[in-house]
């Protein structure tokens, strides 16, 4: 957030974030939207003094581990924004499904294929790779596939 | 196929492991049909009366004999003509999925893209939005339930 909106009073938002997906590594990040609001915090800006770039947030919602703590405005955003950044998360989300729902067609449609010469996806290897890589490329880890 | 059109000295081909589920040849992709060349040594008399011994005829096997049914074996100059025809049109096949599947994980780089615009460290963050994709994967022969393994 910027620094003339950092005001004393003003609600702020951030979000709990972890280093790996087994809840490690916890620390304090930009505020993420979700379903059920978890790992977010709402804050209020104090006028305690703080060190360049940074302001005092009082944490009043949330599952936080401080009460008050010295946080970098990068990290901060306005509590006000909240429903606005809710709206594109969600308008942004059904793109997202919308194109994996494409994506989906078009496996099942190949997937189809592979069964009219009495094969499947997993066993064309070298047509799946485009595929598989993408995955690899994007999250996830195709190395367990055949756990 | 009977006995009769088999004699000794024939190049023959196991197709056991080429047969699909109704009984017709496929292409089998990756699979080493050198492994199933023999030789035809001797066509056995009596019970089981479509019996032929065959001595297999790659390295590993090479003094080794088996008995098979002679529906089970076919002339290896057939098989071959047969097979490289399933095998272009396998291979036809095989470069469609390819296109397709070019196609979805372009969509899955896009995506991925947005969803950390969003502040998502990946798109398999988004489990509703993935689902349709996992269960189209789950139906075509993956386990999508260890891809975050």
């Amino acid at each position: 957030m910027k620094k003339s909106d950092a005001k004393p009073g003003t609600k702020v938002i951030a979000s709990i974030c972890f280093d790996d997906r087994y809840g490690g590594g916890e620390h304090l990040g930009p505020y993420k939207y979700n379903e059920y609001d978890e790992n977010n915090l709402v804050g209020v800006i104090r006028s305690k003094e703080a060190t360049p770039g940074h302001v005092w947030v009082k944490w009043i919602e949330g599952d936080f581990d401080q009460e008050e703590e010295e946080v970098d405005l990068k990290i901060l955003m306005l509590e006000s924004d909240r429903a606005q950044i809710e709206k594109d998360f969600k308008q942004v989300s059904k793109e997202i499904k919308d194109k994996m729902k494409e994506a989906a067609k078009i496996v099942n449609e190949a997937g189809k294929l592979a069964r009219s010469v009495h094969s499947t996806l997993q066993e064309m290897y070298d047509a799946t790779n485009p595929l598989v890589d993408a995955m690899d490329n994007n999250g996830w880890h195709s190395s367990s596939w055949n756990c | 196929m009977s006995k009769k059109t088999f004699k000794v000295g024939d190049q023959v081909v196991l197709i056991a492991d080429f047969m699909g589920p109704n009984d017709k040849l496929q292409y089998i992709n990756y699979a080493a049909i050198e492994d199933n060349y023999c030789t035809v040594v001797e066509l056995l008399p009596g019970s089981p009366e479509t019996s032929v011994k065959v001595k297999w005829g790659v390295q590993d096997y090479w003094h080794s004999q088996d008995t098979f049914d002679a529906s089970k074996l076919m002339h290896r100059k057939e098989f071959e003509q047969k097979y490289s025809k399933l095998e272009t049109a396998y291979k036809e096949v095989e470069a469609q999925v390819k296109d397709k599947l070019k196609e979805a994980g372009k969509l899955i780089k896009e995506s991925n893209k947005m969803a950390k615009k969003l502040g998502l460290e990946s798109l398999n963050e988004m489990y509703d939005a993935i689902d349709p994709l996992y269960q189209a994967m789950d139906a075509c022969g993956w386990r999508t339930s260890s891809f975050s393994c």
